[in-house]
Formats: structure tokens, C-alpha cells, sequence
């Protein structure tokens, strides 16, 4: 698999007409790239901070994110910050959060106002105030936290049944009981993260099933201290 | 989210060996080395000594301990080839400044101390060097070891930065082991592992910050390998001599200072975060005042909070 770059050309010319201090560069027979400042504003449209940033297609836009560099060395490439330590790239998302944002279709400009900003947000929170307002756990943990926060249940034998409820790409009838033993009935309970997760493919499904199954199997039921977005 | 800052910089204040203390250490630190070029020239005029402060008073993170002492290292230096052993010449520099200090001047493994009771003590390591060799020390009991002070404060002085952060949390750290003693590492040590820990980070403009953060990458660096290796000739590793107990002493001391620290950040009222500071680095550590902090900020603040609500970074 490679990056679309035509696509993220197209996209690029239309970011930087709605970002100006972003660049859009390409040099032929080079990656195109898009760097400059990202302004961090507030509700009064103030600008609070600005980052210096560069984003790179990467390995495989749009099935997933491009790839997003912090380049003022404002933040160190370390991994407790968020930032990977072999590419330098920002870790913006687990990665069951990026496949079902891709999926559902990204563009250059809403990943810089949706996933890009937020993140930098974050950043100016731990450098601010010490600590980032919500990140996910490390490794396997973070995307178990995912599923958690998406099926509103900090209980993992739930999640390995909705899990597996998507995984049987059939749906139960809507004013069944929902499966998480809620009494609800599915259309109210669970049936919209459920049909949310189903756009994971049955591969992807099954990795998580099993990091569930082994986190239980190996008693490693995250402790409630340690999940965070709660 | 109590910002301890200002408390950092007058718990340094506190820490800091004061301009009168330091005015009489110099004073002493002069008539030594007066007795000692007195002595070689009455007894051993072969043997011309020259003088270099080094260590942590050379650094700038030099402290005054809680019982209010402090140290100097002043290296003494012959530029020959000594036809003596290396404790005999140390016990030379025994017998120059004997009689300066009340009580004897102690004749330790690497140097001889002259204790200033209650107020500072002065070491002498003594060294040679000829052309085209490495710089010696005397050891007790032994030969000549190849070591280099010089090479060390040149490391550091490298490591550190312009605004002094580096120096002030160095000083953070030896403040730290003071008030926990049993064991806790040396002022060396935890100027290496901070120095080296810095490099893994960008130091915030808050000490509170920056300090947890040294002392996460301190701890991260230890669980991958307990060693503190001295960055100067002979590379020394400082832990190697540390036992499982004395381990486990410092990393159960590093861990519940990280976890307090991450809860002093977190906490909004400045008494209740300066107590939890207080209990790592003792009660020269000022209190905070009762009240929540950040109300002026509130209005970028809780843009910061609104930017960063659907943000969930993750990590491998
Ligand atoms: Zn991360
Ligand atoms: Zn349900």
C-alpha cells in the first residue's frame, strides 16, 4: 500500500486556503509536504500559541493519517509525550480510532481542525498545566481504553461481547434486549457503537478480541485507577 | 493544577550556600592552600602544588544540607611524576593543613577533609600529571587511578542550559537526598542522572514540571539499567556497589515521588500540592498558600481544556 498523493495534493491546495500559515510544497519527484505555523485559538478567535508543524502523506493516506511532525522542538521525541521515537511523528490516536476515522472518510482539512488541533491542544495543556487532559494508556491497554470509552463499560467481558456482536455482521432485532444485559433494548443500548465498530474489518476485529481475551485471561483486567476518559 | 514555581525558586533560595557562608569558605579555602604551598616549601620544595576547585561548587549545584553544611572540593596538583606513594603524598596534604580545623583533618579514600564544624568542610584529592598522560588521583591504601574532574564539569557545563533549569533542578534532586538520607545517591550521581534524563526532555519553563519529568526519565532509564556511569575518565559506574536493599531504597524513593508529583500537579489548591512536595524534599520546602490557583488564567485555560476535550494521544 502507498499514499493516494494526488489526493493529498488536491487536499493540501484546499488547507492552506483555509490555514495561510500553512505552505503547501511539492518538488518534483520529491513527497509532497504542507508545513508552516498552526495557530491554536480561542473561542474570541485570539490566537493563544502557535506550533511549527509538518505533515507528510505517510505510508498509506487516507486509510490512515498522514504523518504530523512537530518541527520547533517545543516537544522532545519522546513517547511520553506522544511522540513515536523511531519516526518522530505525533501518536494522535490508537489505532482502532484512526482505522474507524479513516474509514469513515477524512480530508486533509478536517484531520488539521478535528484530530491535528486537538492534539496540539493537548500538547499546550501538558506544557501549561503538566499533564495532557485525556491520553490513552500505552500498547494494548490504550485501544482496550477505546473500546471501553465507546461501549460506555469499563467492563471487559461486555466489550468482547459487543466486539463479537460486530463481528457476526448480523444484527439482532431492534427491540430485543440489548446483549450487555442492560434490560434496554438494542437500538437504545448499544446498537449505534456497535454498528460504529462494524466498520473494522473482520481481521482488525479479531486482533482486539484476542488482546481482550488475553488481558482477562491473564487477569490483567485494567485496574479502574488506570483507564483514563471516564 | 497548583503552579508551585514561585515555591521552587525559594525553596532554591533556601537551599542555595548563602553569600556569608560562602564568604568564610572561600577565606578558609585560601589560608588551606597557603599552609599547604607553606608546607611542600619547607619540606618538599621538589613538589610545587597548584589548586583547582572542582565538583559541585565548580557546577553551581552546590547545596547547604539540612544541618547546614556545605562542601568544597579544591583539587591540589603536582605537575610531575611523585617518587611517593599516593597515600603518602595524600598524608603530605594531612600534614599541612593539620591544625587549621578543630578537630583532625580525616584522611579518606580519595582525599583528605577538613571539617569546619557546623558550618563546611573542605577536600583536597590530590593528583598529578605529566605531558602526554592522563591526570592522576591518590587513592588510600593504593596506587595512582587515572581520573579527570576537569573532564566532568565539562561535561555538565555542555549538558546545561542558559536559563539555569538544569543547575536548579540538580540541586531539586540533592535537596531530595538530603532530607531522605538512608543511602540515598550521591550529589554526583544524581547530577548525572539528571543531566542525562534532561537530554530525553525540553525542560519546562516550571521547576514543578520540569522536576517530574526529570524524575520520570530518571526512573525510566534505571528500569532499563540500574548504573550511573561518570562521564570522565575512568567511567566509573557509581550503583556498582549497590546492593538489592540500597536499590530499592532509591527506586521506591523515586517511585512515590514521581506519583506525589503527578498529584501536586494535578491538585488545584497551592497548600495542599506544597505539602506533597514538602514530603520529598523536607520542610525548607515553603507552603503554599490556601486558596485554589489559576483563577486569573481561567479564561485561556478553559480555551485549552475546550481545544484539547476530543483529543486521546496514545502511545506504543
Ligand atoms: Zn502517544
Ligand atoms: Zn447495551
Amino acid at each position: 500500500m502507498s499514499a493516494d498523493l494526488s489526493l493529498f495534493n488536491r487536499e493540501a491546495a484546499l488547507l492552506v486556503q483555509q490555514y495561510p500559515e500553512l505552505e503547501h510544497v511539492m518538488i518534483k519527484g520529491k513527497i509532497p509536504f504542507v508545513h508552516g505555523q498552526l495557530l491554536l485559538k480561542d473561542e474570541a478567535g485570539d490566537v493563544i500559541t502557535e506550533y511549527s508543524i509538518r505533515m507528510e502523506p505517510g505510508p498509506d493516506y487516507p486509510n490512515w493519517f498522514p504523518w504530523v511532525f512537530e518541527t520547533g522542538g517545543r516537544i522532545p521525541i519522546n513517547i511520553d509525550w506522544h511522540i513515536f521515537e523511531n519516526k518522530g511523528n505525533c501518536c494522535i490516536a490508537s489505532a482502532p480510532e484512526e482505522a474507524l476515522i479513516c474509514r469513515k472518510g477524512i480530508t486533509l482539512t478536517s484531520f488539521v481542525r478535528f484530530q491535528v488541533i486537538p492534539y496540539f491542544f493537548n500538547q499546550l495543556h501538558r506544557e501549561r498545566m503538566g499533564f495532557f487532559l485525556n491520553e490513552r494508556s500505552h500498547g494494548n491497554l490504550g485501544h482496550l481504553e477505546f473500546f471501553m470509552e465507546e461501549f460506555e463499560t469499563k467492563d471487559l467481558s461486555i466489550v468482547i461481547k459487543l466486539l463479537n456482536e460486530a463481528r457476526s455482521r448480523k444484527e439482532p432485532k431492534s427491540n430485543s434486549r440489548c446483549i450487555c444485559g442492560s434490560k434496554r433494548k438494542y437500538q437504545k443500548c448499544h446498537r449505534p457503537a456497535v454498528r460504529k465498530i462494524a466498520a473494522l474489518t473482520n481481521m482488525e476485529l479479531d486482533h482486539y478480541l484476542k488482546i481482550a481475551n488475553d488481558f482477562i485471561r491473564d487477569r490483567k483486567v485494567p485496574k479502574e485507577e488506570s483507564i483514563t476518559n471516564f | 493544577m497548583a503552579n508551585c514555581d514561585h515555591l521552587f525558586s525559594k525553596y532554591n533560595d533556601e537551599i542555595r550556600i548563602g553569600s556569608k557562608k560562602n564568604g568564610r569558605m572561600m577565606d578558609s579555602k585560601n589560608a588551606l592552600r597557603k599552609r599547604i604551598r607553606k608546607w611542600f616549601k619547607d619540606n618538599h620544595p621538589e613538589y610545587e602544588p597548584k589548586f583547582f576547585i572542582q565538583g559541585s561548587y565548580k557546577m553551581k549545584t552546590g547545596i547547604r544540607t539540612k544541618d547546614d553544611i556545605c562542601d568544597l572540593d579544591d583539587g591540589v596538583y603536582f605537575f610531575r611524576k611523585p617518587d611517593v606513594t599516593g597515600t603518602t603524598l595524600q598524608g603530605w596534604i594531612w600534614d599541612a593543613v593539620n591544625g587549621y580545623t578543630d578537630t583532625d583533618p580525616e584522611h579518606r579514600k580519595k582525599c583528605i577533609r577538613s571539617i569546619f564544624a557546623g558550618d563546611y568542610e573542605i577536600d583536597h584529592p590530590v593528583y598529578y600529571k605529566i605531558d602526554g598522560a592522563p591526570y592522576r588521583i591518590a587513592v588510600k591504601d593504593a596506587e595512582f587511578e587515572d581520573s579527570d574532574p576537569k573532564e566532568m564539569v565539562d561535561w555538565f557545563n555542555k549538558k546545561k542550559d542558559k536559563e539555569g533549569r538544569l543547575i536548579a533542578q540538580v540541586m531539586n534532586l540533592k535537596g531530595w537526598c538530603d532530607h531522605k538520607r538512608n543511602k540515598m545517591p550521591s550529589g554526583l550521581a544524581m547530577t548525572i542522572l539528571a543531566s542525562n534524563a534532561k537530554s530525553k526532555i525540553v525542560l519546562n519553563e516550571r521547576a514543578d514540571i520540569t522536576l517530574r519529568d526529570i524524575l520520570k526519565e530518571i526512573k525510566k532509564a534505571l528500569d532499563n539499567k540500574f548504573e550511573c556511569i561518570v562521564p570522565a575518565v575512568p567511567g566509573d559506574d557509581l550503583f556498582a556497589s549497590y546492593d538489592q536493599t540500597r536499590k530499592n531504597n532509591f527506586m521506591d524513593a523515586l517511585s512515590d515521588f514521581i506519583s506525589d508529583a503527578d498529584k501536586a500537579l494535578q491538585e488545584d489548591n497551592e497548600l495542599t500540592a506544597s505539602k506533597l512536595w514538602r514530603k520529598h524534599l523536607g520542610d525548607r520546602f515553603p507552603l503554599g498558600e490556601d486558596k485554589q490557583q489559576n483563577q486569573s488564567q481561567t479564561r485561556v485555560n478553559s480555551a485549552i481544556i475546550t481545544g484539547a476535550a476530543t483529543s486521546n494521544p496514545w502511545g506504543k
